[in-house]
This record gives structure tokens, sequence and C-alpha cells, in this order.
């Protein structure tokens, strides 16, 4: 019976401070001190301190800012316009035309920035004023755009597949190979929704421009070409053991460096101005993980992770049952709380759970991120939503709406995920150890 | 005592950008010594093993260092994330609440960070505890940088809290979606 008081006085902590606005990080480490305190003798403030101190200094963690800090130098370059001017000669034939280009933009910037706002700004702030110029409608847009942003969370490099990797102790370059086919999976099904749409609204989607021959195409192409370059450098370079991704992440700042010095684009001032965002970014997550690596540990003590894994076993529940609640879970949890406190709340409280029922956690990670994108994009805290409400001005419910259909894309492609696991576990599985 | 204490701040966060620079420094030069490596090996046929000692260890390092250098400036600048949904409707009373208890719990936390890791660090330079590795770092000097960004963090959320208190409100606590803060 105390057990029971205890945990839910643990449990009731974080919520209590998480409700009236507490730092996330704060939060954690404060129910994990009141765990530590009810459930054993040890002292609170020693395991503190070592707990921190081993966590803070974990080498695999080390791959985080880099990721962050390669995205802010790509962030402040001319790389906006050149996927924009780069990838719209090659959609001109295609039904919904420029409206493409927002998904493969997106889908580029995704696999150089782990972040899904980062690659929602990036595009946005070229791609909707030239195609309202253009006369597309602006909810085709706004959906594109906000939808696929949340790529960058799936497409390798991915920030939150690092915390995800470094909370379980997983190999971080098997789930960033994990999360490729995924990306094209969600890729695919956006493109052949706008194909649909168009066909279905012809009267909306502005005239086709005429077809550009193939060599003008590829000139417009040449100045994207670097990028693409470094993205299967950077990716390849992990998938074929040649590096690991905190080496990958080294040389990819060192390249987008140079690329960006001799774009014109770098300068003093955007070269600290990118270092100094990155800093603070890389020192919010690395603190919310340090915070649930300590209540991991209370976790532990308390023996709710287990309790959870032994009962959820013991009433013998159908894998795709649990699924289904948990989905339904995670997408509340999302209407308050953002991706990265979600997944660490999740290894830290869920995870023996989800293994005991038998489910493989490199295929949760993904089905995670993907159910961490969906909360991206609905309100009320969507973070895409509310970059887009800057970059435009309109309302987030607008915006919102206009994304729905994504949203449910997303759903369905964490269906597919289900009904096929092979779309995660394949490509890993064919990596050079 | 105002700008002494921004300089505090912004001194403590320019370590920390420069610890997470050096990351991508000691990372690079591995790889550059692995390819140069790999080249010497197939032009020779034997391999060097050119190799910056614990390099991984010295990664690790200044990564705690760019996390906790970094703590003090992430809070004044409002880069720690957290839930302002609810508090947006919270009745006054209420919020005023919660905008002492918000500083006053990170204050706590930033107080038992600074004395435990000081002991920790004390007990490391007392029994001469040392890194494993090929060079064995003495590990008081690594916690001795943890210990100080750890002050500068209790010191930040201690002027947070003064402020709410006085004033009740804080630039700290202003809510910051839709500003350019992206990795959540």
């Amino acid at each position: 019976m105390t057990e029971m008081i205890y945990s839910l006085l643990m449990l009731g902590t974080l919520l209590l401070c998480l409700m009236s606005g507490v730092w996330v990080a704060v939060s954690l480490f404060m129910s994990g001190m009141v765990g530590i305190w009810l459930f054993s003798s040890a002292p609170v403030g020693t395991v503190l301190a070592t707990n921190v101190w081993s966590t803070a200094a974990e080498w695999p963690l080390a791959a985080l800012p880099l990721f962050i800090w390669l995205g802010e130098i790509l962030f402040r370059s001319r790389m906006s316009e050149d996927l924009f001017t780069g990838i719209a000669p090659w959609m001109r034939r295609l039904p919904g035309r420029l409206a493409h280009v927002n998904i493969a933009a997106c889908g580029i910037f995704a696999a150089v920035s782990g972040s899904s706002a980062a690659t929602c700004a990036m595009v946005g702030k070229v791609a909707i004023p030239e195609l309202q110029k253009r006369g597309y409608d602006e909810k085709l847009i706004l959906g594109t755009i906000a939808g696929s942003g949340t790529l960058g969370l799936l497409i390798p490099p991915s920030i939150i597949l690092i915390v995800y990797g470094v909370a379980t102790e997983m190999s971080i370059a098997r789930l960033f190979i994990a999360g490729v086919m995924p990306g094209f999976l969600v890729i695919g099904l956006y493109m052949t929704y706008v194909i649909a749409w168009s066909l279905l609204h012809p009267d909306r989607v502005p005239a086709p421009d005429p077809a550009l021959p193939f060599r003008a195409k590829m000139r417009a192409t040449r100045r994207l070409l670097p990028v693409v370059l470094l993205i299967a450098g950077v990716i390849g370079s992990i998938y074929l053991g040649l590096a690991s991704p905190t080496d990958a992440a080294a040389v990819g700042v060192f390249i987008a460096l140079i690329l960006s010095w001799s774009f014109g684009d770098l300068s003093w001032s955007s070269f600290t101005q990118g270092l100094m965002s990155a800093t603070l970014t890389a020192c919010m997550i690395a603190f919310i993980l340090a915070g649930a690596a300590f209540l991991t540990v209370a976790m532990g003590y308390s023996g709710i992770p287990s309790d959870l894994a032994l009962w959820i076993g013991g009433m013998g529940l159908n894998v795709y049952v649990l699924l289904a609640a948990l989905t339904v879970l995670f997408i509340c949890l999302g209407a308050f709380l953002d991706g990265i406190s979600i997944v660490v709340l999740t290894t830290a409280v869920l995870l023996p759970m989800v293994q005991a029922a038998g489910i493989d956690p490199m295929w949760f990670g993904i089905y995670l991120v993907l159910v961490v994108e969906m909360s991206q994009i609905t309100p009320p805290v969507g973070l895409n939503l509310f970059v887009l409400q800057g970059l435009t001005g309109r309302d987030v419910l607008y915006i919102a709406k206009a994304t729905l259909p994504f949203f449910f894309l997303l759903v369905l492609a964490v269906l597919l995920l289900v009904i096929f696991p092979g779309i995660v576990t394949w490509l890993p599985g064919m990596m050079f150890a | 005592m105002q700008t002494f204490l921004t300089w505090i701040y912004r001194i403590s966060g320019g370590a920390a950008a420069l610890s997470l620079a050096s990351i991508g420094v000691i990372v690079m030069a591995q790889v550059l010594l692995n390819l140069a490596d790999a080249l010497w090996g197939a032009a020779t046929g034997r391999s060097i093993g050119l190799l910056i000692p614990s390099y991984a260890t010295f990664a690790g390092y200044a990564l705690a260092f760019a996390t906790f250098l970094s703590l003090g400036l992430a809070i004044r600048s409002g880069a720690h994330i957290r839930v302002t949904l609810l508090e947006q409707r919270f009745p006054r009373p209420l919020a005023r609440i919660t905008s002492v208890l918000i500083p006053l719990l990170g204050s706590v936390l930033g107080l038992m960070l600074t004395w435990n890791i000081g002991e920790m660090a004390y007990d490391a330079r007392r029994f001469g505890d040392t890194s494993s590795g090929l060079i064995a770092v003495p590990l008081w000097l690594p916690q001795l940088v943890l210990l100080l960004g750890s002050a500068v963090f209790a010191i930040a959320c201690l002027h947070t809290l003064v402020e709410t208190l006085l004033t009740g409100r804080s630039d700290a606590l202003e809510d910051t979606a839709g500003k350019e803060q992206f990795y959540d």
C-alpha cells in the first residue's frame, strides 16, 4: 500500500511540476529526487552528482551538439533559395506541380537538420511567398510545409533519435539507418496525396509552366549539388560503417563551414550566432537527458516500470491493442508536451513494458518518432504550426486545419509500419557492421 | 549588479560555445589522422595507428563543459523548454505562485548540484581519482568545471527568483513559443 502511495507521490510531483510550467529538465530532476528519497535509503545528493557526472560526458551524445550546429550553419546559409530554385524545374510536370517542391525540399533539408521546426522554417521562408505569388492554394502550401517539416525528425541525422538512442543505450547509427525507409514512405504518401488532390481540384492549381530542357534543369540544380553530396557523405559513411555518427557529424560541420564560406555567407557574426544558438539548444536537450537519466534511476528504485510491464504482461494484451492505446496516449501527451520530453519519459517509464510485450526497441523508436511527428502538427502545442504562424500571420487553428490531411497520412504511415515492420528493420539489417 | 551578473552568464556561455567547437575540432582531427593512417597503410602496407590519446574521453568532457557552462545563460535567455500552455490560463494569484515556484525549484536543484558536485570533486582530489585510458586525467579537474557551471546555473535561478519575488515577472520566464526555438 505504501508503495502505491509513494509511486503516486513521485508521479504526482512530476505532473504538478510540468503543469505549473517548471522547466522540463528541472521537473524530471525534482520527481527523481522525490522518488529516491521515498524508495531508497541512498543519499539523494550523492546519487545526483554521480549520475549527472556519468551521463554528461557520454561519447555518443557528442553527436547531438554537432548535428545541431550543422543545421544552424546551413540554416544561416543561402541553402533555402538553392533548394527552391534547384528542385522547382523537376516538379513542373507532376500534378500538383510546385507543391511537391515543399515536400522534396523538406526531405532534403531534413537530411542535414535534425529538427522539425527548423526544417519547416527553412523551407517555408522561401517557398511560401514564391508559391503564393504563383497562385497556389494557400491551404495546400501550408499543409505540405507543416506536414513535410516533420520529416526533420525521421530522416537522419535526427536529434530525437540521438536522444532515444542515448536514453536506451542503443546504436545511434542503426537507428539513423532505420529511419531512412520510413522517411521515404512518408514522402511517398505525401506526394501521392498532393497528386490525388490536384487531380480532384484542377481549378485550384495554377496552369503548368512550359517544360524545361534537361540541360536547363541541370543548370538550375547545380548549386544544390554540394549540399546533396554532403548529405550523401554523412549518411553513407554511417551506413557503410566508415564513421560513427559523431565522426560523421564533425566532418559534416567542417564541410558545411567550407561550403557556406565558399557561398560567401559565412561571416564572423553568422558563425558566432550559429555556434551560440547550437550551444543553447544542445544545453537544453542534454540537461533534459541528464534529468531523464536521474529519473530513470529513481524509477528503478520504485519498480514502477517493471510493475507496469508485469501488469500489462499479465493482461495478455494483444500487441496491436497495446500499440493503439499507446498511440492515443502519445497524441494526448503531444498536445501539451514537446517531442523530446515525450521520448525521455517513455524510455524512463514505458520501455520495459514495451519490451515485455515483445516489441523490438529499434522499431519502437521509429514508431515513437512518427507519433511525435504527429504532435508537431496538432494544436494547441505544435511547433510547426507556431513557425508557420510566425511566417504567415495566419492563426494556429487555420494552419492546423490545412495540415489535417497530413496528420492522417502520418497515422496511415504508422499503420503501415505496424503491418510491415520490415520497412524499419530491413535496411539496418543490411548494414556493414 | 545586473550587468555584473549578465557578464557572468555571457562569459560562461562563451566558454561553453568554445567547448562545443572544440568537440568538433577534436573529432575532426582524429578523423583526419584515421584517414592519413589508412592512406599510409594502403601505400606502405602497414599502418602506424595514428591516434589522439583518449580522444573520446576528451570529446566527452568538452560535451559536459558545453552543457554545464551554458546552463545559466540558457535559463536567462529562456532556452530551456517548459509547458506554458496551462500557465497562460491560470488565474492571477495562482500565476503569481508558480512564477515564484519555478525559479525556486530551479534554485534548489542548482544549489544541490553545486554542493554535491563540489563534494564529489573534493573527494576525487583527496583520493587522487583519475580517468581510465591512455592519459590519466585527475577527475577533479573536469568536475571543477561542472561545479562552476552548476554555480552559474544556481545564480541564474536565484536571480530569476529575486526578480519574480520583487516584480512578479522575469524576462527569463517569458513565453518563447514561435521564436527561433527550433530543436524541441
